[in-house]
């Protein structure tokens, strides 16, 4: 029987893919926030229904949600150097093209789509805190920004915990398609390897492996934060003296 | 001095507000009785703009707002004079019993923790839960959490205190307890507009007596003359049917 599959190296590779596992990360975190702060801009737009922001956030919802995420990191890696060119060319600068790091087209494309998909999540958890808190935080005096900072989203922010972990899993395996702009990341890095020792099977099990154990982990920090923000918990620990979110 | 001129409001048409004109002065404790849709809850969401009027003024001491025309800093000048306590009581859910006496002291009044935490916890003794100040609104019963309502309305030391039906949505086991901390509110000289279907402790702590009706105010003064001597037909049908319906607790 030939040596078909090599067991050995599927964990021998595992270190050299973990090199470019800082990659993966920094991708999926900007990408997160970035999707988060966008999506929470967006759901404000249509709770409040600003006029023109909210046709056009219904229309990019609608297009984000409608088109692969594939095709959206070709657009941005494709479009974003046009966008450039005309800007040089009526304003008469000379920005450079290859200055901008291809990782900016990756983050662009996964923060908007974060964003598209979030918005909804956000506003379903915006609208869940009910009226009655806001109105007692208004009647004591504080602003818009004061009862959506202090009330409305740690509020939200409990209902909407699970869905946003599910949403950063998958932003996280998103992350793997950021070699369609050139980016490597631990995806295109197991590409690389596998071209090299012609050994793509065990490449992509160590790849796999890697996702596999990141998900878990992801997993595990949003039920650990689910415990942390149980009411029951959080009100045993305060009164053992420790403080916690104060 | 509180004085409320010209307070108008109508939902489709519909007027619930016409034309109140009411002056408070300082200590007094007014409850506003009246039947189901006389207007009553709006009367007092209309006075810290959770439902803003159509039309009228409404002065607290040297503040002076003309509703159709006021700006989002007196609105929060009116809202900061005021207090309320809901007839669902409406803590913040996340955050405890001291948190959420703290949350205005800190948020609105921008005072340091250490001093706002004292203040609450000083708040909560007075409402008689010392023992609960790390309690979320969840774990404690409505009359407790109707008591945090009440000692985060006092901490923000407010000009007026509004009540709407404070003990409507409890047992009336636990309406005692927060009827006797409304009542040492009253004793303690609070300036008071109450909305109350309990007319046996409106008539013990009321200073004055409101009966509303349709929008207006159709009777105005103490306990006595409300309630012994009802000047209009609406405020006698309205008595005589509130004690038809129950057991004469009390004797005059
Ligand atoms: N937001 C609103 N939209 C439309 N109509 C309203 C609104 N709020 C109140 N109303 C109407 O205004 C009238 C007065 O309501 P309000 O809540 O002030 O009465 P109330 O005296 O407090 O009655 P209750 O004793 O039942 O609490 C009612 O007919 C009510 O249906
Ligand atoms: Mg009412």
């Amino acid at each position: 029987m030939p040596n078909l599959f090599d067991v050995g190296l599927v964990f021998t590779l595992i270190p050299q893919l973990l090199k470019y596992l800082p990659v993966t990360l920094e991708l999926t975190a900007i990408s997160m926030l970035a999707g988060l702060l966008l999506g929470l801009l967006l759901a404000i737009i249509r709770m409040k229904r600003i006029p023109v922001l909210v046709q056009l956030s219904t229309v990019f919802i609608s297009f984000t949600r409608g088109t692969p995420i594939l095709v959206q990191l070709y657009m941005s890696y494709a479009g974003i150097p046009l966008l450039l060119k005309y800007y040089n060319y009526y304003h008469d600068t000379g920005y450079n093209v290859n200055s901008i790091p291809s990782i900016f087209y990756v983050l662009l494309a996964l923060s908007l789509n974060e964003a598209a998909y979030s918005s909804e999540v956000i506003r379903a958890a915006l609208q869940s805190v009910d009226k009655g808190q806001i109105e007692a935080a208004q009647s004591l005096g504080m602003t818009y920004g004061q009862v959506l900072r202090r009330i409305i989203l740690p509020e939200a922010f409990v209902v909407a915990l699970p869905t946003l972990g599910n949403a950063l899993i998958g932003l996280m395996k998103g992350t793997s398609l950021a070699f369609v702009c050139s980016v490597v990341e631990m995806t295109a890095q197991s590409r690389i390897l596998a071209g090299n020792n012609l050994r793509f099977f065990e490449s992509y099990c160590s790849l796999a492996l890697i996702y596999w154990g990141l998900t878990i982990l992801i997993e595990r920090v949003i039920a650990y934060l689910e415990k942390r923000l149980d009411i029951d918990f959080r009100s045993m620990r305060k009164r053992k003296g420790d403080v916690i979110f104060d | 001095m509180i004085e409320i001129r010209g307070l108008t409001k109508s939902f489709q048409g519909h007027t619930v507000l016409n034309g109140i004109d009411l002056t408070i002065q300082q200590g007094d404790v007014v409850a506003v009785i009246g039947s189901s849709g006389a207007g009553k809850s709006t009367l007092l969401r209309s006075i810290n703009l959770l439902e803003p009027a159509d039309a009228g003024t409404i002065a607290m001491d040297e503040l002076m707002v003309d509703i159709s025309k006021r700006s989002r800093s007196e609105t929060l000048e009116l809202r900061k004079s005021t207090a309320m306590v809901f007839q669902q009581f409406n803590l913040f859910r996340q955050k405890t019993a001291l948190e959420n006496v703290m949350e205005g002291l800190v948020v609105v009044k921008k005072m340091p923790k250490d001093e706002a935490r004292k203040i609450a916890a000083w708040q909560l003794s007075r409402v008689g839960l010392s023992d609960r100040v790390h309690h979320y609104p969840k774990q404690l019963s409505g009359g407790q959490q109707q008591r945090v309502a009440i000692a985060r309305a006092l901490a923000m030391e407010p000009k007026l205190l509004l009540f709407d039906e404070p003990t409507s949505a409890l047992d009336p086991e636990l309406a005692g307890e927060v009827l006797d901390t409304i009542r040492q509110t009253a004793v303690e000289g609070n300036t008071m507009l109450l909305v109350s279907h309990e007319m046996d402790f409106v008539r013990k702590v009321a200073t004055r007596v409101l009966f509303l009706d349709k929008g207006i105010i159709v009777e105005d003064g103490t306990p006595q003359e409300v309630f012994a001597h009802p000047k209009s037909d609406r405020t006698k049908q309205f008595l005589a049917n509130y004690y038809r319906d129950r057991e004469p607790d009390f004797s005059i």
